[in-house]
């Protein structure tokens, strides 16, 4: 199955392409404190809130926009950015039925399972749109094992004692210019607690989707496995076609206490610009967890939207035995720019991690992978292996790998592999002579190439991302 | 500081020095762009503080005896020898035996190399003086270091050792060289580090390979413990030259190495090879590019280090295939081996890649020594301390064995035995 994901991407236009006609509860453009005090208020927040809330803005406001990575755009003008938009239907519903036939529509058409998820069973949604959780599905089934999985507004006022514990404590408000500024002014998210000793039977799941014109998402996931749980959690965007470059900074948080396991996958399809580079979204994403004794956290990633992808999910391996994995694909095509990578940052004894990194690029793109390997003082025999390969295809297009190692315990082992081709004439030769067309065999080739990452996907996601995946590598070929 | 320091001294010293460079320039480019910033990403490890906030003078002075310079074994090679103390140039000791008029050798900054052709087309034409710091020093000060010009179709008889002494106190001294050779000439050159004392060197060689050229070049750094280096090398090929560059770097508290090449045209090989091995406090940092400009090149590299005590090592290599560089194969590896605790590894293996039919990889290691290696070995009756011994020093050689001068790799390789026993 999962052999037809990149497979699909082989089609025209972004499918995903329409905007909704909701009414919009929207805020004018910019950004000042009462602004945060609007978003804070709104949301019927408690002061500890606000007041986090305003440390972070006031934060970055001393902060300049960084420069390091290996993208290029025009300044961005954070004061012409909408900063609050919400659908107006903000009351509880209780039953499908009950949802704005406009937003089931939508859904339907991106081919979300709230109408089939009586088939696809086992997958509870938190979709998002734009700003405010609209439904939040199978919340009963799970609140019976004492899981909590809901969107961060809701968090905030039935669960502050979690929320004030967890949230900052991976990425604090202070971390970076683009988190900061989502600590300052974050609208919605999920939520997601998994008690001691308990396995999630469910693939938890949230469907982010920018809507409004001009709005920022500035989401913000939390989730926490408390000692010996486990959870899966699968994040997917898709966003309307627009002209204006839409800004995107994100911030999630994983903590996975002693013994506990987080597998978190995201398949990211955002709006990637037209054929010439107008447009698309400007994502800029803090991802990043920290593991207990024993504990693991693993990243899967599919990124094909966005025209620009600044991303890192980072693992803190900071208790003994814990596991960090990275797996990702980031294809690039047209005049997308991505720059993503990860940090495995090892502190705990006998910590391992791995980082598989398939990057593709196409057209115009840049595709770059960043990583980096910290071992500290106190890492012994601390293990990892990184391997990062290019496909390139076209000769307008760049692939560039920027691995960092630092390494400071002598029982340390670290590895890193990396490798840039282009798909070989004899191997497109070899499928031609078997009855194999040009652009079939480079899908099969890309597929093959990308395996070892999509195998990593849940299987409920393996379907959705089949649909989500849709940039064009049609026409790079040749 | 030792800016303003040597801003000022450029002042009183200009008339000493050789004229026929382009030294006012230099020195105004220092003064603009200074010592190169920490924010600076390709100095970002690597703490020049002890450097640039020092008392480091560039007058220094030289008094040489023979007998001192026999000490060093490099010096009585069955090889020409130009040395350089305390950054001149000392042509008494300097033993050049050339009879052929198409190989040109001696000291870069006599007046008569300095009108040549060669030196005007040349000099200062593959550094960028006005970005970094310690090149803009080294073409205001420089005074001394070898020339080689190798006319077409020549060769360099036996090999060329550039024996840099330096004995004196608190002082930064400049070695400047350059190395041209022309169609498929040929030549072995070896840059021979040695100092006493609490002092800076700070080196630039240009290479210039032309059409099916070959060049071995060595740079073999046994500075003391006090001692602070800071090198670039800059090369640049052209069609079907091959280089093979080889560094081995264990003297010295500090040592920054740059090496480049732009490879400029079709079917070059590239080679940089490099063994580095620090301990107690010592730092190394290496940093190379491999620019494959044109298509259908080669380059590899393979450095490799050992670390031990309190000993820090950089390690950044980048290989650049611009956009025309089709059919470029390039290939590195570096592998470093942690034996303390307290020793530290950085590496920062890059590729940057705009070209879409090319075969490009990278690998970078740091480990330690593998015990079941060990256990094989003390399995036959060999001792612990021997078989890491015996380890450490096959992963070295790899390296080592590339110096293509046999002399200088048995002398090396001695070398090695001595540092591997301590």
């Amino acid at each position: 199955m999962n052999d037809d994901i990149i497979l699909n991407k082989i089609s025209g236009d972004y499918e995903w392409g329409f905007t909704t006609d909701i009414d919009m509860e929207t805020l004018p453009k910019g950004l000042n404190e009462d602004v945060i005090k609007f978003i804070s208020r709104k949301k019927n927040e408690p002061a500890f809130m606000l007041e986090w809330r305003l440390k972070a803005y006031k934060h970055w406001l001393t902060l300049e926009e960084p420069d390091w990575a290996n993208i290029h755009h025009p300044p961005i003008n954070y004061q012409d950015v909408i900063y609050y938009a919400a659908p107006k239907t903000e009351k509880k519903l209780n039953s499908l039925e009950e949802l704005d036939p406009k937003i089931k529509e939508t859904y339907e058409k991106l081919g979300i399972p709230l109408v089939e998820q009586q088939f696809l069973a086992g997958v509870a949604v938190d979709a998002v749109m734009d700003s405010v959780s609209v439904i939040t599905t199978y919340r009963e089934k799970l609140s019976d094992l004492g899981i909590i999985f809901c969107s961060i507004s809701e968090a905030v006022k039935e669960h502050p004692e979690l929320v004030k514990k967890y949230l900052g404590s991976v990425v604090p408000y202070s971390d970076n210019f683009f988190a900061t500024l989502n600590s300052a002014v974050f609208s919605d998210g999920s939520f997601v607690y998994i008690p001691k000793g308990v396995r999630c039977p469910m693939e938890l799941s949230t469907y982010f989707r920018i809507n409004a014109a001009n709005t920022g998402q500035f989401e913000r996931t939390l989730i926490i496995a408390d000692e010996g749980a486990y959870v899966s959690y699968l994040e997917g965007c898709t966003a309307p076609m627009r002209d204006e470059n839409q800004l995107h900074a994100a911030v999630v948080e994983l903590i996975a206490l002693d013994n506990a396991e987080i597998k978190y996958s995201t398949v990211q399809n955002w709006y990637p610009g037209d054929k010439d580079g107008k447009g698309g979204i400007y994502n800029f994403v803090t991802k990043r967890g920290i593991c207990g004794e024993n504990a693991k956290i693993s990243w899967t990633q599919v990124e094909t939207g966005s025209a620009i992808t600044w991303k890192y999910p980072s693992v803190i391996l900071k208790g003994d035995n814990s596991i960090g994995e990275f797996y990702s694909v980031a294809l690039t095509n047209n005049y997308q720019q991505a720059d993503t990578g990860t940090k495995m940052i090892h502190i705990g004894k006998n910590t391992k991690s791995r980082i598989v990194s398939k990057g593709i690029s196409a057209g115009f793109s840049q595709n770059s992978y960043r990583g980096l390997v910290r071992v500290g003082k106190n890492a012994v025999n601390a293990r990892n292996f990184s391997q990062c390969d290019s496909l390139l295809m076209g000769d307008k297009c760049g692939a560039h790998t920027f691995p960092y190692f630092d390494i400071k315990n002598k029982k340390a082992t670290v590895e890193h592999e990396a490798t840039t081709s282009k798909i070989g004439e004899d191997i497109i030769f070899y499928c031609n002579q078997r009855g194999i067309s040009e652009e079939d065999a480079v899908a099969l080739i890309v597929n093959g190439y990308a395996k070892e990452v999509l195998n990593q996907l849940p299987m409920e996601f393996a379907v959705e991302a089949q649909k989500l995946l849709a940039i064009s590598l049609e026409g790079s070929v040749g | 500081m030792l800016k303003e320091k040597l801003i000022s001294e450029y002042k009183e010293l200009e008339r000493s020095l050789s004229t026929g460079i382009a030294r006012d320039e230099a020195i105004a480019a220092f003064e603009r762009a200074g010592f190169p910033a920490k924010k600076n990403e390709e100095w970002r490890f690597t703490n020049i503080a002890p450097i640039t906030g020092g008392s480091f003078s560039a007058r220094t002075e030289s008094s040489i005896d023979k007998k001192k310079l026999e000490k060093y074994p490099e010096y009585n090679f069955d090889a020409t020898v130009i040395v350089i103390h305390n950054g001149h140039y000392n042509n008494e000791l300097s033993k050049i035996v050339n009879k052929d008029k198409n190989v040109i050798l001696g000291n870069l900054f006599d007046p008569k190399n300095i009108k040549s052709d060669t030196f005007k087309n040349n000099f200062g034409k593959s550094v960028n003086t006005a970005f970094d710091g310690f090149t803009a020093v080294n073409t205001s000060f420089a005074n001394a270091g070898a020339f080689v010009h190798v006319k077409k179709n020549a060769r360099l008889e036996k090999p060329l050792i550039v024996l840099n002494i330096n004995d004196s106190n608190d002082t930064i001294s400049n070695t400047r060289n350059l190395i041209v050779l022309e169609d498929n000439a040929y030549a072995d050159v070896s840059e021979i580090y040695y100092s006493e004392n609490k002092n800076v060197s700070n080196s630039v060689t240009e290479i210039f390979l032309s059409e099916n050229s070959e060049l071995h070049h060595n740079k073999i750094q046994n500075d003391g413990p006090d001692s602070y280096h800071v090198g670039t090398t800059s090369v640049h090929q052209e069609k079907s030259s091959r280089l093979f560059s080889n560094v081995i770097s264990w003297g010295g508290v500090f040592i920054r190495n740059n090496l480049n090449s732009l490879l400029g045209a079709s079917g070059i090989d590239c080679y940089f090879r490099g063994f580095y091995l620090a301990k107690d406090n010592q730092f190394i940092d290496n940093h190379t590019l491999a620019d494959h400009a044109m298509p259908a090149s080669h380059s590899n590299e393979l450095y490799r280090g050992i670390l031990n005590g309190n000993g820090s090592a950089v390690f950044n290599g980048k290989i650049m295939v611009r956009k025309d560089a089709q059919k470029t194969n390039a290939y590195q590896t570096n592998n470093n081996i942690l034996l303390s605790d307290d020793a530290s590894a950085n590496a920062k293996p890059q590729l940057e890649i705009f070209a879409d039919d090319v075969k490009c990889s990278h690998g970078a290691t740091t480990g330690q020594i593998d015990e079941e290696e060990i256990f094989y070995l003390r399995s036959r009756g060999i001792g612990e301390t021997e078989a890491r011994k015996l380890l450490l020093s096959a992963f070295a050689h790899q390296v080592i064995d590339e110096i293509a001068f046999t002399q200088l790799k048995e002398r090396v390789a001695a070398l090695l035995d001595e540092k591997l026993s301590s």
